[in-house]
């Protein structure tokens, strides 16, 4: 799975490691030879070898008998695993010369590359007067969080559901994402085993155990709510999400600290507290048409978080389920759905509805509206419409109809979330995905022979550049235009007192210190180099850092680094070759 | 009593259509006292009421009392309560009446609610006792070679069960092995269960050098160490109890499995997936290229597998094919042909009886496979376009042997059902591998029997329970009809000789084997029912051991 990753990370991190399709752009007469000397050197064939440790990070005690795994940075060729020895010592022989991710894994350890921070490694660089013996490969022991999650008297609470999220560094700031879920066992037992070292938030989603007969015990008919004692509302409740440790505001949140190769405790109290109840005013619909309501919560900003809410839909004093009696009086106001076991706080009700059957994909409408219940509210969620199609066409320089194999990507700037559609052989795509929230996305491609995103129009929302505003029920049409050498290279060495510093972090700052998208990044490798692709032709600064926590995507903080940097100037199709010095 | 008995039922009824918490078809009573309402001999003044009803609920091994357990009583009132810190629990200002009373907690098997307690509402206000059996779990740890836990394998949990009279394998939930190598399963009803652990998902170690070598997993094994369900030993969990189980495994080499599907519709996807020895599928992947056909399957551990395709056409699955695999090292170029899965018309027709000019009377059809690992293939009746008529097939039925299971419409009763010259009442069903299959043909006729009587239990009438008659010409076509509250009626019989008993429970029973009911059909009365006949039988209640 890493190696996976490390693919994918060489591929952005933009190392020396192309892809076939880089089709060959003007390059410059020096760069030529430096190239034709590094192909002589590998069919030489010169027998080089990488040897060292894995030790313990936190001990520097051998690992013994662990993995390790070399893979080419530049082909999938060389793919190798050896085993280190009860000193923790391998060696890699016959190595052509040339750039090779390590990694190494070993029960009890968090499987990593070699030096990495976040996706990215130094690579070992291999050839004649290169050093890459003897080398210390520090592997972190993995931690463990797990704890009891209990009720307002002292008992166990089981499948409760556990969400842990990690602070790190993502976008150059320091956030707190989610990372993995566990729910307790009939014991009341959670553990998150194989834990990297770092800052920890627990949240808890459950719902008391005996609330659900509590709620569907009752009619909601005007009759039965006449007579007392046929559901009794003290046992309708509901735990509102908590934070670790035992907050129900994340202002309250406390972070858990665990150390490489340390186990902490997070024991969870929960405590009820009444549901909410509340009407929702609805949409006449069509019979065969099918709705569903389902009401979420966000956790910590990236985690939806779905409630355990019972509906019913309530005509004029009638009770019926999911509509199927459907049709109001005339006489009666607009159709009104009742929703129990609400959880106080900030959510978010969904309100989908379509054909059922075959048709449901392709009939689906949704609306979503955010709001903080109170007892007793009505809200009114009429207004579904259907979510805005989004698709297009992609065309060469020239109008030309693309290559087969072109994928667009569709990423959510501020959220993260992506899509992905293939592009048919006549150039149209259309995303599918109804789950496509409104808000900026940066339009990307992938496709082969070296062709980049030259530019993006479309008609129905505002173009900045490569992206583009997505707003609720309307369609969009994009046309996107691809080109080769639309983008540049920028590599090079990073220096510190002289001598080549491998291991900083290379940062690409764009002229607008706020444009997230422009920066690229990269870890230098053992030599010192790296290398950066798919530069959008601009000015930039680069700097060298050896602090990984530094948080670049922040303004004020990048700013002041500025001065120490190179600057580059790159046009489209260019590689440039630069020297950085480090602080 | 009569009257209100009646009104009462049409109510509880009308709460069951609308799926609250109570079930009158089939719930044996629990062990507690019922007792007729008498009038009167109360302590209020008033003979109507305000009653009170409290009891305690108890752990069912050790008769401590359970705190937090919710109580509720169904009926014409309906309450909802947690009992206090001594397990207590009071319903107040409860008018005469009836009602259904059960009681759960998170940990105990939900026993109770499956045989709520019948009780009556009245001056008797002894106290009622009710009791939750705990439930048990099974813990295990899987070391691997080097005598370190093993991290995330699958364990499942199976147990032999029956459910409508028929034996299947159940599983129960289970974790993946954390990276200590233990899973817990737990929520078990005491009994007897299988375990096994893995296969794994992704190789665990490799042997030898690159290319030369290959990656090592863990295969599938069932405790204590087999690799099929045949030579696994049960582990006996008694209730409350938690069993440990210990395993150790060693590796085994991996190996891939590729080739092509041929004979689907290229262009229309395919959907390849392996089960093991026991009959299971195996969580590993088997990735086809919609346009080829071409396949090629994630390292699989050494051992015997089925390799199964299912092809859509025009957006169902109705091509299928499959093939018996032994890996022993990487296998090439293997071809899973894929053929159109038998399509069953069923024919439905009339024979005699009266009103035999009822257009098109029909009923469904069911096909049972039960598999040794408990996946119950089954297949149904569905009405399918015939040009511009409508004609009943079963479709999708995968190679394998079936029991059929034929029910008509209300009112009519199945006096002969044929495939070619097979008995299919007596018989099962083979579905070959390929091939078109004839129909099933199914003779009806309306002039069906009836039966109804009371039963008593020591000379009480017992609130829940079942009746079973047992056709002499078809003894696995068992007829079962609940006991409400002392009596029983069933309708539509085929006209013949039966055995019929009736029994406190049957939840557990496995009724439509012949060999499950012997002891008790020693006591079963025989009747010979004629058509139309409407006979009267008074039938005593047998107690099934526990």
């Amino acid at each position: 799975m890493l190696e996976t990753l490390a693919w994918i990370a060489l591929l952005l991190a933009g190392s020396p490691a192309q892809d076939a399709s880089r089709a060959g752009p003007p390059v410059s007469p020096k760069t030529q030879a430096a190239q034709k000397e590094k192909q002589s050197d590998a069919t030489t064939m010169a027998a080089f070898r990488i040897t060292g440790r894995v030790v313990n990070s936190m001990t520097s005690a051998p690992v013994a008998g662990a993995y390790v795994v070399i893979a080419a940075a530049s082909s999938s060729n060389l793919n190798r695993t050896v085993r280190a020895g009860a000193d923790g010592s391998f060696v890699l022989t016959q190595i052509p010369a040339g750039h090779y991710v390590l990694m190494a894994r070993r029960k009890g350890y968090v499987e990593q590359m070699y030096l990495q921070h976040e996706q990215f490694t130094t690579a070992i660089v291999v050839g004649p007067n290169l050093d890459s013996e003897s080398l210390v490969f520090p592997l972190a022991p993995e931690g463990v969080i797990s704890g009891e999650v209990t009720d307002e008297a002292g008992e166990p609470i089981q499948s409760a559901r556990l969400l842990l999220f990690r602070e790190d560094t993502e976008n150059g700031m320091h956030l707190k994402h989610f990372t993995a879920q566990e729910t307790t066992d009939d014991e009341g037992r959670y553990r998150f085993g194989s834990l990297p070292r770092g800052n920890y938030y627990l949240a808890v989603s459950a719902e008391p155990w005996y609330a659900q007969y509590a709620r569907d015990f009752s009619f909601r008919d005007a009759a039965a709510a006449q007579k007392p004692g046929l559901h009794n509302p003290s046992l309708d409740l509901v735990y509102p999400i908590t934070y670790y440790p035992n907050a129900t505001d994340v202002s309250g949140a406390a972070p858990i600290r665990v150390e490489a190769g340390g186990s902490a405790r997070a024991d969870m109290r929960l405590v009820p507290v009444p549901a909410l109840h509340m009407r929702l005013q609805v949409d006449e619909l069509d019979p065969q048409t099918y709705r569903q309501v389902s009401v979420t919560q966000t956790i910590l900003g990236n985690y939806e978080d779905q409630a355990r809410v019972s509906t019913q839909q309530v005509v004029s004093g009638r009770t019926s389920e999911n509509g199927e009696d459907g049709v109001a009086d005339q006489s009666s106001g607009p159709l009104v759905m009742e929703v129990d076991g609400l959880r106080p706080g900030p959510s978010v009700v969904h309100v989908m509805a379509g054909k059922s059957g075959k048709e449901w994909q392709s009939s689906r409408v949704s609306k979503s509206v955010p709001v903080d219940p109170t007892d007793g509210q009505t809200l009114d969620v009429r207004g579904i419409a259907p979510a805005g199609v989004v698709s297009g066409i992609v065309r060469l320089e020239g109008n030309a109809s693309p290559p087969l194999g072109v994928r667009v990507f569709l990423r959510n700037a501020s959220k993260g979330a992506g899509f992905r559609e293939d592009v048919g052989s006549d150039g149209n795509f259309s995303f599918s995905s109804d789950e496509i929230e409104p808000g900026v996305y940066e339009v990307s491609s992938a496709a082969p022979g070296g062709l980049e995103l030259r530019s993006v129009s479309a008609s129905g929302t505002k173009v900045t550049g490569h992206k583009i505003e997505i707003r609720n029920g309307s369609d969009l049409r994009l046309i996107l235009t691809l080109a080769r050498g639309v983008n540049a290279r920028v590599k090079g060495i990073v220096e510190r007192g002289g001598r080549p510093a491998p291991g900083m972090m290379v940062v690409l700052v764009p002229e607008d210190l706020r444009d997230l998208t422009e920066f690229r990044r990269d870890q230098s490798d053992s030599d010192g180099s790296f290398s950066m692709n798919q530069v959008a032709p601009g000015k930039y600064t680069v700097v060298a850092v050896k602090d990984w926590d530094l948080e670049w995507g922040k303004p004020e903080v990048i700013h002041k680094y500025l001065a120490g940097g190179t600057s580059v100037d790159v046009a489209g199709g260019e590689e440039r070759d630069i020297k950085v010095t480090a602080k | 009593m009569g009257d209100k008995v009646l009104h009462l039922l049409r109510y509880l009824t009308w709460l069951c259509a609308f799926g609250t918490a109570c079930c009158l078809m089939a719930t044996p009573a629990a062990a507690l006292q019922i007792r007729p309402g008498p009038d009167g001999t109360g302590d209020k003044s008033s003979s109507t009421g305000p009653y009170t009803l409290s009891g305690i609920v108890v752990d069912a091994l050790t008769g401590a009392p359970i705190r937090r357990a919710l109580v509720q009583l169904v009926g014409p009132q309906s309450r909802l309560v947690l009992t206090d810190e001594g397990g207590k629990f009071r319903f107040e200002n409860l008018a005469r009446g009836q009602g259904r009373i059960n009681a759960q907690k998170p940990g105990y098997a939900n026993s109770s609610s499956e045989s709520p307690t019948m009780v009556t509402i009245g001056a008797d206000t002894s106290l009622l006792v009710l009791k939750l059996e705990p439930e048990s779990a099974i813990a295990v740890k899987v070391t691997g070679e080097d005598g370190e836990g093993v991290e995330g394998l699958p364990v499942r949990v199976l147990s032999s069960q029956v459910q409508d009279g028929r034996r299947y394998w159940g599983t129960h939930g289970g974790r993946e092995t954390d990276e200590q190598g233990e899973s817990r399963a737990g929520n078990l009803p005491p009994g007897k269960y299988y375990v096994s652990v893995g296969p794994s998902f992704r190789p665990v170690g490799h042997v030898g050098d690159g290319a030369q070598g290959s990656d090592v997993g863990y295969p599938r094994v069932f405790y204590p160490n087999a690799g099929e369900l045949e030579g696994a030993a049960p582990v006996e969990v008694n209730p409350g109890r938690r069993a440990r189980l210990e395993l150790a495994l060693r590796t085994v080499p991996l190996y891939r499995i590729s080739g092509a599907v041929v004979g689907g519709t290229l262009g229309q996807p395919c959907g390849l997936r392996l089960t093991d020895s026991s009959g299971d599928d195996v969580a590993i992947g088997v990735r086809v290229n919609p346009m080829t056909g071409v396949f090629r399957s994630a390292e699989v551990p050494a051992g015997f597998y089925t390799l199964v395709a299912n092809c859509f056409v025009n957006g169902q699955y109705s091509m299928a094919g499959r093939m018996p695999l032994h890996v022993d090292s990487n296998i090439a170029n293997v071809t899973l042909s894929v053929a159109p899965m038998a399509t069953i018309p069923v024919d439905f027709r009339t024979n005699g009886g009266a009103d035999a000019n009822e257009s098109n009377p029909t009923g469904r059809v069911i096909l049972t496979q039960t598999q040794r690992n408990g996946r119950r293939g089954a297949a149904w009746s569905e009405l399918e376009a015939d040009g511009d008529d409508k004609r009943m097939v079963v479709k999708g039925a995968e190679p394998g042997i079936y029991s059929v299971d034929i029910r008509p419409n209300p009112g009519w009763y199945v006096e002969s059902a044929l495939y070619g010259s097979v008995d299919l009442l007596t018989n099962d069903l083979t579905v070959p591998e390929g091939g078109t299959m004839e129909a099933i043909e199914i003779t009806l006729r309306n002039d069906g029997a009836s039966a109804s009587g009371n039963v008593r239990g020591r000379g009480v009438a017992p609130a829940s329970g079942m009746v079973l008659l047992v056709p002499s010409r078809a003894p696995r076509l068992v007829k079962v009809t609940p006991i409400m509250n002392g009596s029983f009626t069933i309708d539509d019989l085929a006209p013949g000789s039966y055995r019929v008993i009736a029994l406190d429970r049957s939840d557990d029973l496995e009724y439509t084997n012949p060999e499950a009911l012997q002891d008790y059909l020693t006591k079963a009365r025989d009747v010979t029912l004629g058509p139309k006949q409407k006979s009267r039988l008074d039938l005593e209640l047998l107690q099934r051991e526990k």
